[in-house]
């Protein structure tokens, strides 16, 4: 025996070693998981939630869905049973996030029925799920508890405002933290703006005050830092120059829904037939796109089309310079919105070609395989429409003809759902002057302006109605509709806002 | 019956994959033999035992094999007097630790690029660890099934002479080699001097080529048999133990891990595939277990045992076995805990 251990090689000891070192190894990491003093163990055992999409992220309505990954394969019906979602500051509100649940492999979706509510932070809590193995029928260890904190953009909107020193200034409003502040210098009137889809800026036009001339035609557009959603507070307000106006004067734009493309149409000043729309792509030189003139125009989407109206219809325009007109629809008059994905927008007939609803307007719904679905016939205007962040519902500012001893146009707000057609009104306005309408990412709330013309104030040459009235002073309203069809008994809220101004428009 | 005829068409198909491979190494092998200088490449390997092992893991991409080609490779290395280090580095990792499997890996689980990551370290960490252990063994002979180790005695003598001599001139002695050409022994030292002769002004060598040819037909003849058994012990496993009873072994991490392991060396896959077939468990087994399957997997399945026993005696493959499953074990078990 004493003479075999002696014929051992090196390479036998060696491997001996090795062995008995690693069994040794093992048997600690198996037994780890067996010494706990309460909740801890040596060695945590237990499965855990890997990864989590949205853990400390601000979620906001382009958000749908998140991710559980686990690192083993888990009883579906025990997480399902167990996952928790609140919201921090009210943990009694139960189920503020509902949606729907599937697995892909260790992978747990959570897809939610509507945007989540914003102003709120959320809670992730998965506690007492187990693992379960293909092999096993028995539930095995219980999850290491899971606690994640996700939360959504505070309610923000901006108004160009028209009091006092607020006059013509960009106003932000922040709803969650109740503050306001003026974004834009005294110096500059703004005429027109768009929120780019990050909220951490605004892209605007704006005209110098001393302006006296041409007004709304001597804008430019400039952006500025809202502070926002990740960016700093102390950096809210720094203005930049985007395209400025010294050989063409700026008279539209429009900014693509993901916010790289910008589409201004301008005209030149010393030519005023070289009038066209031009494209500016990441900041780059303002491309011409060289089309046939036209009138109101909207970005799709996909940022390959741009719907404009020209003539008595709509013309479907190619975001490349020089470009052949992708399409046109003689048929309709004007394009109110895109859905969100966009592959459908909704357009209005005026039925001018049409002897039976001669004077009527019909809302369409057009998709991108050029299928056209009427939705609603009316003897009064569809003057905007936006859609909800699923798209699903549309709401819009539309009038009643009232064929009274004059006619009048008595202007409502709508809610319409898709799917039956049904067109609910919410409230009625008193008046439809240049009425905007903006409805919340979240959908939770439709914000409006009702503006008051005065034609005596004629020291204002830039804040003006389309009709060129003078606007001496403005209220906003919020209205909350119902969260769903169903509960339309119960009325919509609807609440001046302390605010003058007008124009007013959610932050995305 | 059936289970008879379950059992050939698997013994095929791990031939039918194995072989192109098995060929692709002797054809590497033996081109290493006739057109590298042994001498200059030997003499490049890292002597220190840890490094050696570390560069004879990498070398697998140059060597782009499965697991089935790195054998004649490793062994054309030990036999050339390679550090024993480098060549069981090579052995380990090759089959993992190159392009083709790392880019195969990468395709099936684009989505966990983690598999692909720990798969490279675990591979690269357990092959120079265990090529580690082995540099303990300075002669390489007692690991070495006789026959092979003669082999190494007959260069390491004429190695002996030609170094006492420092006559290469000798041994371009082409009538004396041609005559005895055909017996292995003397082949290794017609290979020697083939390479020797390769320093020389290069001429279009008949000999030489043949010389080639022989050593290829030699090393598939003793590797194919090797292969054969070792498949139609995998594919008679397969029969009798299917691959759901492994699987329905796995009932926790520990255990899952275990099946995954067991189910590697059972089904015998090839490296450059078996991404993709154990992407179809990736969603009833741990990342840990995935991890154990492929790194396990590539070095030790029972098909390769059978090819490794053309070079090592029975108890080497033990260790080699044994050591190999523990660290993948304790590796793969300490992802899925600590991960």
């Amino acid at each position: 025996m004493k003479k075999q251990f002696i014929d051992l090689y090196a390479i036998d000891r060696a491997a001996i070693i090795a062995i008995l070192t690693l069994s040794l190894i093992t048997i600690l990491l198996i037994l780890g998981g067996w010494f706990c003093w309460g909740d801890r163990c040596l060695i945590e055992t237990g499965p855990k939630v890997r990864e989590f999409s949205w853990q400390d992220r601000i979620v906001n309505a382009e958000d749908t869905a998140f991710v559980l990954k686990f690192n083993r394969p888990m009883s579906r019906e025990s997480v399902e049973n167990n996952l928790k979602i609140t919201i921090t500051e009210r943990p009694e509100a139960e189920d503020p996030l509902p949606g729907k649940i599937s697995w892909a492999g260790r992978r747990m979706a959570y897809t939610l029925d509507f945007p989540a509510p914003y102003g709120n932070n959320y809670r992730v809590e998965l506690q007492r799920a187990t693992e379960k193995f293909q092999g096993s029928d028995h539930p095995g260890k219980t999850l290491q508890p899971f606690t994640a904190e996700f939360k959504t953009p505070d309610r923000v909107f901006a108004y160009i405002g028209l009091e006092g020193k607020e006059r013509g200034r960009l106003i932000l409003y922040n709803f969650t933290q109740q503050e306001k502040i003026s974004l834009t210098p005294p110096h500059l009137v703004i005429t027109e703006f768009e929120p780019y889809p990050d909220g951490k800026s605004i892209l605007f036009g704006a005209a110098d005050r001393q302006v006296t001339k041409d007004g709304f035609l001597e804008q430019q557009l400039y952006r500025v830092t809202t502070g926002l959603y990740g960016g700093d507070k102390e950096i809210a307000g720094q203005i930049d120059l985007v395209l400025d106006n010294k050989e063409y004067q700026i008279l539209k734009f429009d900014l693509s829904a993901d916010g790289s493309m910008l589409v201004v149409q301008r005209v030149k000043r010393e030519e005023p037939k070289d009038a066209g729309l031009w494209v500016i792509r990441d900041d780059n030189a303002p491309l011409a796109l060289n089309n046939p003139p036209g009138g109101v125009f909207l970005i799709a989407p996909d940022n390959q089309t741009i719907a404009s109206a020209q003539g008595e219809g709509i013309a479907l325009l190619s975001t490349q310079p020089d470009a052949e007109p992708l399409g046109f629809f003689a048929q309709f008059g004007m394009v109110l919105a895109f859905t969100p994905d966009g592959t459908s927008a909704v357009m209005v007939d005026f039925n001018r070609n049409n002897p039976d609803l001669l004077y009527t307007r019909s809302l369409y719904l057009v998709n991108n395989q050029g299928r056209e679905e009427k939705i609603f016939d009316t003897k009064g205007s569809i003057l905007n429409c936006q859609f909800d962040a699923v798209g699903d519902r549309l709401y819009c500012l539309l009038t009643n003809l009232i064929e009274d001893v004059n006619y009048v146009e008595q202007p409502y707000i709508a809610t319409i759902d898709l799917d039956s057609k049904k067109v609910i009104p919410l409230t009625t306005l008193p008046q439809y002057q240049d009425t905007h309408l903006s409805l919340s990412p979240d959908t939770v709330g439709l914000l409006f302006d009702q503006t008051i013309v005065d034609p005596q104030l004629t020291e204002e040459n830039i804040l003006r109605t389309n009709s060129g009235e003078t606007i001496a002073t403005g209220t906003i309203w919020l209205l909350i509709p119902p969260t769903s069809l169903d509960e339309m008994d119960t009325a919509p809220q609807l609440e001046e806002l302390p605010f003058i101004g007008f124009n007013p428009k959610w932050l995305p | 019956m059936s289970q008879l005829y379950n059992a050939f068409t698997l013994f095929l198909s791990l031939l039918v994959e194995a072989i192109p491979f098995l060929l692709l190494g002797v054809l590497l092998s033996s081109a290493l033999l006739f057109f590298v200088d042994e001498r200059q490449l030997i003499s490049k390997m890292p002597r220190n035992p840890l490094l050696g092992s570390f560069v004879g893991s990498c070398v697998g991409f140059l060597f782009p094999v499965c697991e089935c080609g790195n054998v004649p490779v490793a062994r054309r290395l030990l036999t050339q007097g390679a550090p024993t280090s480098v060549a069981i580095g090579f052995l380990l990792a090759a089959p993992t630790i190159n392009p083709i499997v790392i880019w195969a890996t990468w395709v099936a689980f684009r989505d966990q690029p983690e598999i692909v990551v720990f798969r490279i370290i675990f591979s690269l960490f357990i092959a120079t660890t265990i090529g580690w252990i082995f540099s303990f063994q300075k002669d390489p002979r007692p690991l070495m099934q006789t026959e092979l180790a003669k082999r190494v005695i007959n260069r390491l003598t004429a190695s002996s002479n030609r170094d006492s001599e420092n006559t290469p001139a000798l041994l371009r002695s082409g009538t004396f080699l041609l005559a005895k050409s055909g017996t292995p022994v003397l082949m290794e030292e017609q290979a020697l001097a083939a390479t020797l002769t390769k320093n020389k002004p290069k001429t279009f060598d008949r000999n030489k080529l043949r010389l080639f040819l022989d050593t290829v037909i030699q090393e598939v003849r003793e590797l194919g048999g090797m292969l054969v058994l070792g498949s139609a012990i995998a594919a008679s496993i397969q029969v009798l133990a299917p691959r759901e009873l492994i699987l329905n072994w796995g009932q926790d991490p520990i255990t899952s891990i275990l099946a995954m392991m067991v189910l590697a060396a059972v089904v015998s896959i090839c490296s450059t595939v078996d991404a993709f077939f154990v992407l179809a468990f990736s969603s009833a087994f741990t990342t840990g277990s995935l991890l154990a399957f492929l790194v396990f997997g590539p070095m030790i399945d029972i098909k390769a045992i059978g090819l490794m026993l053309s070079i090592f005696k029975p108890r080497i493959i033990i260790y080699l076995f044994a050591i190999a499953a523990q660290l993948t074990f304790v590796l793969t078990l300490s992802y899925s805990y600590f991960f």
